[in-house]
């Protein structure tokens, strides 16, 4: 697994490869989201316009390509993302917008960020990529069906490079797993191999 | 080509008409469906012009032979019309046999009838049963036995462009036999009131490719076709015509907007005609996606600019016909699309007068009647997710 | 007119959900849209329902939009100029 590049945010912390980068000063997930984009991410106003989902991807996927280098067109690019609880913070939002009768005013800036695909939107926008984008919906991270999926798209030449993960917030817990994948590495990875990475990268963050 | 797929069944309800030959009657007359809503009662009732099907829920059960229940939403009920014509009567049984439909409003109309007493009243719960997206393809599903193969797609504008996609996908890794595709929506207020605050609706009939288009009007349909792959055919099965290739690519620019100059669309058209192994002169119509918004009709004109060049085929939009059915807009017009093959039609881009400025071509605006070998259809979806469908005769 | 700039400052920051900026991260002459502060066609939707919700002025075109919310600033005379 030493030839993947991964990222895991969760619990206030931030871990690159395994290693901790950042520890938020702030408990608070959006304050801890802020504090991730300032820590090193370039200015990028949009980041403050998405909704808590959007916002965890986006640093985590911002965070995961800096500095990586490699030789792929962004068209070839694609990402593939699981998640648990959909867009769950930002649909309590929309619904209580709309709970009263008197007091109707949906708002179009929450509603558009109520489908969870729209994180891989997000990250395709920022980077222009153009290659097959999904988010499934699963109980937790399940590694076998992502490795077999992204397996499929190499195997037939979909594509070059991938993004994958898991990615889930909901009101009072959040993670964020993603890694970077490409057809040179692809075949040594392990679904369960790459299970236990997460789960270890899990354990790290509840007890740093 | 390897193994072709096969369109062998035709259905369709939508404001022309209640089966194929009333759609294509009204094609061929240049009667539109737009009209006011009756059905639903809005604010908007006498403000915005749709295309809606002029049936009750019970004179669609009617039609269905079914006794008619709260159990069936009108999403279903219009799916299962459009179904049964497209499947037939004949059992499929020995096949392996799925269906891949596509909605975007799912239950909704129902749901929003009894949204307020639900949270007071729980004896209105089963409507939450009819509400997801599945359950109208559920209900096509048992209705007429396909039970191998049963999923729903919910992309926007592209959804049922993208199940046809999947189901000739499937065929043609033998992971079935035979296949039926398509999509539905019905009018809701969700769907008037939220695209009214997206500000694209028009308050007259829609204009596409006009230079003073205002916006799109909603319309409600279901659209399905019976695709075979070509060794599967059996003596009963008629070949309508056949898909000749497909493509879907992302914009990446907006979430709900399409770039405007057409990113996603020109790949999504570029990747299809070079995956039919035709020349882009080959292609005779576009049925383009068309909705008269000011930005989709901007977007594609500039991307059919691209890809095409100076060799611009005959295109036009049949969404002032229909209005813009949502996620059943791409098998509307992939009926449409086999009709023009088969009949050798181009239909004519209703309420065109003035000629976009950005553009170097203008739609067809009178019915011709010509050789027809390949249309291409598109589909395009909210936050750019671009498909095309290239549609041929033998 | 100080008083409606600062308001109108916090009111676009919660009616964007741009919850984590603060309010002198805004420059009420810079622009709204495009490079500045980076707002797109679905956040003038939500600053017509602002105005509407707030101060009672109705937009019917959105073509309207792109002079009245230039910047803070212009949305603030705009609001002077219109309400009752």
């Amino acid at each position: 697994m030493s030839t993947l590049k991964h990222v895991y945010l969760s619990n206030s912390s931030l871990f690159v490869n395994n290693k901790l980068v950042l520890r938020g000063e702030n408990p608070i997930f959006a304050k801890f989201l802020k504090e991730v984009y300032l820590y090193n991410l370039s200015r990028y106003p949009k980041f403050y316009k998405m909704d808590a989902l959007s916002k965890l991807a986006f640093v985590a996927s911002e965070v995961l390509l800096k500095d990586y280098k490699h030789k792929h067109q962004a068209e070839e690019v694609g990402i593939i993302l699981q998640n648990k609880s959909s867009t769950i913070i930002v649909d309590k939002k929309h619904q209580a917008s709309i709970s009263n009768r008197e007091e109707y005013f949906p708002s179009p800036a929450n509603f558009v960020y109520t489908l969870p695909n729209v994180m891989t939107g997000e990250i395709c926008i920022r980077n222009g990529f153009k290659g097959e984008n999904a988010v499934f919906i699963v109980p937790g991270f399940d590694a076998a069906f992502l490795m077999n999926y992204l397996q499929i798209l190499f195997d037939n030449d979909k594509t070059k490079m991938m993004l994958g993960g898991f990615v889930d917030a909901g009101e009072d817990y959040y993670e964020a797993f993603m890694f970077i994948i490409d057809e040179q590495n692809y075949k040594e990875i392990q679904a369960d191999q790459l299970y236990n990475l997460y789960k270890e990268l899990k354990e790290n963050a509840e007890t740093s | 080509m390897g193994n072709r797929i096969a369109i062998t069944g035709l259905g369709i309800v939508s404001a022309l008409g209640m089966n194929v030959s009333e759609n294509l009657d009204s094609l061929k007359k240049g009667i539109s469906g737009i009209s006011s809503l009756a059905l639903l009662d809005s604010v908007y009732k006498n403000i915005l012009p749709v295309g809606e099907i002029k049936k009750t829920d019970k004179q669609l059960a009617d039609i269905l032979q079914i006794t008619y229940s709260e159990e069936y939403t009108r999403t279903a009920l219009l799916a299962m019309i459009a179904a049964k014509e497209a499947w037939g009567v004949s059992g499929n049984n020995t096949d392996r046999s799925g269906i891949i439909s596509a909605t975007t409003v799912a239950g909704m109309r129902t749901s929003e009838q009894h949204y307020v007493d639900f949270l007071q009243h729980k004896d209105k719960s089963h409507f939450v049963e009819t509400h997801d997206a599945g359950d109208s393809t559920e209900k096509v599903a048992d209705y007429l036995g396909i039970n191998d193969f049963v999923t729903t797609i919910s992309t926007a504008c592209s959804s049922s462009a993208n199940s046809i996609m999947l189901g000739a996908r499937l065929l043609k890794a033998n992971k079935l036999d035979r296949v039926l595709v398509g999509g539905v929506d019905a009018l809701s207020l969700f769907t008037i009131n939220g695209f009214n605050t997206l500000m694209i609706l028009d308050k007259e009939p829609c204009r596409s490719f006009d230079d003073d288009r205002a916006g799109l009007n909603l319309g409600e349909a279901a659209a399905f076709l019976q695709l075979v792959p070509e060794d599967k055919l059996r003596k009963t099965d008629h070949v309508y015509g056949y898909i000749a290739a497909y493509a879907n690519a992302n914009d990446a620019y907006h979430q709900t907007a399409s770039s405007p100059e057409g990113v996603g669309a020109t790949l999504a058209m570029q990747k299809a005609i070079d995956l039919a192994g035709i020349e882009k002169s080959e292609v005779d119509y576009i049925n383009a996606h068309g909705t008269a918004t000011h930005n989709n009709d901007l977007s594609e004109g500039l991307s059919i600019m691209k890809v095409f060049g100076d060799e611009i085929p005959a295109v036009s939009s049949t969404k002032p016909f229909t209005g813009h059915t949502l996620a059943a807009a791409g098998a509307v017009e992939a009926v449409f699309s086999v009709l023009s093959l088969q009949k050798g039609l181009i239909y004519p881009n209703l309420n065109f007068s003035n000629q976009m400025k950005e553009l170097s071509f203008s739609p067809v605006v009178k019915l011709l009647q010509t050789n027809v070998k390949y249309v291409l259809s598109n589909s395009f979806g909210f936050g750019g997710n671009n498909s095309s469908i290239i549609y041929s005769g033998d | 007119m100080d008083k409606l700039i600062q308001e109108l400052k916090e009111e676009i920051i919660e009616a964007l959900n741009l919850e984590d900026m603060e309010i002198d991260e805004i420059d009420e002459e810079q622009a709204l849209f495009g490079d500045g502060l980076g707002l797109d066609s679905i956040d003038a939707l939500e600053l017509i329902v602002l105005l509407e919700k707030n101060y009672g002025i109705k937009i019917e075109d959105p073509k309207q939009g792109k002079d009245i919310f230039y910047s803070v600033k212009s949305m603030a005379e705009y609001i002077t100029a219109h309400q009752k």
